[in-house]
């Protein structure tokens, strides 16, 4: 068995002259949580549509488990579970009767678990979803979409419209989901729950996908922020091959690409040559990829960034 | 599958429910109190009023008006009511609207795409239950006609007769007060009569049912999909007014899927003697063809129903869909 569950090979949509998705290459290994990130209208819906087949795309491929995306949808939908992004469900059944549907619909669905989720999830099944909420809907469709024991679960802003209890909830059952060997492709805009869950997150910008990043790698990646007396000594030559170092007035920010054990006594002796006042060691954490992409810091004349 | 088949019927069966009892309720009583209007209403007066009407006017009747002043005449006009074509037209556009840009529009079609079940079979299915459901919506009109018929009695005027021995010669002594007799209006009228008329509004039904699913499957708000479709509707009955009305614009009512749909001249073409109501082309006394016949009109709407029908899963085979706004 291939250990790649999704394939997307220059992957492009375009709608007219606006392109919603350009070029866009990735691969997403069994058993993995992939997390997609990106401001409104980065792509990544698009993205998710053109796997789920719901789209044709203007060029490139996606295939998940070997079966092409666009020519073989109906059977790619046999080994995927989606949630979108706004969930709306048949308004003129009750909560149950809608689970009762999906898990009718499908061969390989379970109704007990997708009613043990929704108990879950504290949710009224026996109210009409017209009378439901936004955030009642999308327990629904969470229901239906967690319940169904397939290979990949797509699950498109899943906690937006929660309150955080029940987010919480949500982002267990995306790990307990895991722990059976089950994908996730998870998309949100809720950076904390990206870094809880995910092993590898991709950011995406106007169409474009940007960077690509294992969180494992991400995680041991640290900043450290201080503060010296002195002018700062020339970064030593051992040390600059491997670490970052931005300078503004008397503050200093380092940047250490992983190793942290190894390099940080080395960093530490340099800066206390500078009399050190103060220092924080703080993870990099996805928020600063993030702004990297989406906020790039304003060039100012006093910083000064120097890679060796 | 067949357990997908069982909760995309249970679906299209709840969803349409409402609307099939409003719309059968509707057809059956009409039907039912149309012809027994009929019955109320002796015929020697109803061809007093027949013969009050201006000669222009015949122009406007699909049918003979020696024809139209019998009960199976009358009574056969109940299909070319508005009111009856409007009910059936209404199950039509509203069902067959519902298939694509209806699901999209309330935003459900994606969870419904997302599962395995094919955008063919949900278009199938969904054409399927519409179209059984226009059969049903088609026998109620002949059921509520026939029980019309069945308990409704009809007064016979008839003049005393001088029979005259010998040669059983009937003479009507007009000069005497008329006999009012009443009869179960069943021995006039045969409900098995109707079903050329039937046929003709199922062809009809069959046409607008794919005329709208073509159209949802072009569209993604429902609410334009209607709206386009009652212009449609619209203009097409206006254009077989004008058609009839007018001999300058006759090709009007040819462009009209309108000018297909003539149930009652289909009836009356097989109530006469050696007339039947099962042919392609109409003929006059010399035999040179004078029109299409009903089966010509039948074959034309159906097949136009069943190619809107291919079409439109071909397109949504094919379309986008796009995100729920």
């Amino acid at each position: 068995m291939n250990s790649t569950l999704v394939q997307t090979d220059s992957l492009t949509k375009r709608y007219g002259t606006f392109t919603a998705l350009n070029n866009c290459t990735l691969s997403i290994e069994r058993g993995q949580v992939f997390g997609l990130l990106g401001p409104n209208g980065a792509g990544k819906s698009t993205l998710i549509r053109l796997l789920l087949g719901f789209t044709n795309p203007t060029s490139g491929s996606a295939s998940i488990n070997d079966l092409d995306c666009h020519a073989q949808r109906c059977a790619v939908h046999k080994y995927v579970s989606y949630l979108p992004g706004d969930a709306r469900l048949f308004r003129m059944m009750r909560g149950k009767s809608v689970l009762k549907f999906f898990a009718d619909l499908r061969e390989d669905a379970n109704f007990e678990q997708s009613q043990t989720i929704a108990e879950r999830l504290e949710l009224d099944l026996s109210r009409l979803v017209g009378f439901m909420s936004t955030g009642m809907r999308q327990k629904l469709a969470l229901a239906i979409a967690m319940a169904t024991p397939v290979p990949l679960l797509i699950l498109d802003e899943p906690t937006s419209n929660l309150d955080p209890t029940v987010r919480g909830e949500v982002l267990k059952l995306i790990l307990e989901a895991k722990q059976q060997g089950r994908t996730i492709i998870f998309s949100s805009h809720v950076l904390s729950e990206i870094e809880e869950v995910c092993d590898r997150v991709a950011i995406l910008r106007k169409g474009e996908l940007v960077h690509q990043q294992a969180m494992s790698e991400l995680l041991s990646q640290h900043r450290i922020n201080a503060r010296l007396g002195n002018d700062v000594p020339p970064l030593p030559e051992n040390l600059r091959s491997s670490v970052t170092m931005r300078r503004e007035e008397d503050r200093i920010q380092v940047e250490i690409p992983g190793n942290l054990p190894e390099l940080l006594p080395q960093v530490m002796s340099w800066l206390a040559e500078g009399q050190l006042k103060d220092m924080h060691v703080q993870p990099i954490g996805l928020r600063s990829v993030y702004d990297k992409f989406h906020h790039p810091p304003l060039v100012a004349s006093t910083t000064n960034e120097v890679r060796a | 599958m067949s357990g997908i088949n069982r909760a995309l019927r249970n679906k299209y069966i709840v969803d349409s429910a409402i609307l099939f009892v409003a719309c059968a309720l509707g057809v059956f009583a009409f039907c039912w109190f149309r012809t027994w209007i009929v019955g109320e209403l002796d015929t020697s007066q109803f061809r007093q009023i027949v013969d009050l009407l201006p000669n222009d006017w015949r122009k406007f009747a699909s049918v003979d008006f020696d024809w139209l002043v019998s009960y199976i005449g009358r009574t056969s006009l109940t299909l070319d009511e508005p009111m009856l074509v409007m009910f059936v037209c209404i199950w039509c556009i509203v069902r067959g609207s519902d298939v694509v840009s209806g699901e999209i529009s309330r935003g459900t079609m994606e969870m419904l795409l997302a599962q395995p079940v094919s955008r063919k079979k949900i278009y199938w299915t969904h054409a399927t239950y519409t179209l059984i459901g226009l059969v049903c919506l088609t026998l109620l009109t002949w059921l509520g006609m026939a029980i019309g018929i069945w308990t409704t009695h009809v007064e016979e005027s008839s003049y005393p007769e001088l029979v005259i021995p010998l040669v059983d010669y009937h003479v009507p002594l007009t000069f005497l007060e008329p006999k009012i007799e009443t009869v179960a209006m069943a021995s006039q009228v045969n409900p098995m009569h109707f079903f050329p008329g039937l046929l003709n509004l199922l062809c009809l039904g069959i046409f607008l049912c794919g005329l709208s699913a073509w159209c949802s499957s072009l569209d993604r708000y429902r609410w334009r999909t209607l709206g386009v479709l009652a212009a449609i509707y619209f203009i097409a009955a206006m254009l077989k007014v004008l058609g009839m009305a007018s001999e300058t614009w006759w090709w009007c009512e040819r462009i009209s899927f309108f000018g297909c749909y003539a149930p009652a001249s289909c009836i009356e073409l097989g109530t006469h003697p050696g007339g039947t109501s099962w042919s392609f082309f109409t003929y006059d006394k010399s035999g040179a063809v004078v029109d299409v016949g009903p089966i010509c009109n039948f074959l034309i709407l159906t097949v136009l129903g069943i190619l809107f029908y291919i079409w439109g899963a071909r397109i949504f085979h094919r379309r986008d869909l796009p995100a729920p706004v």
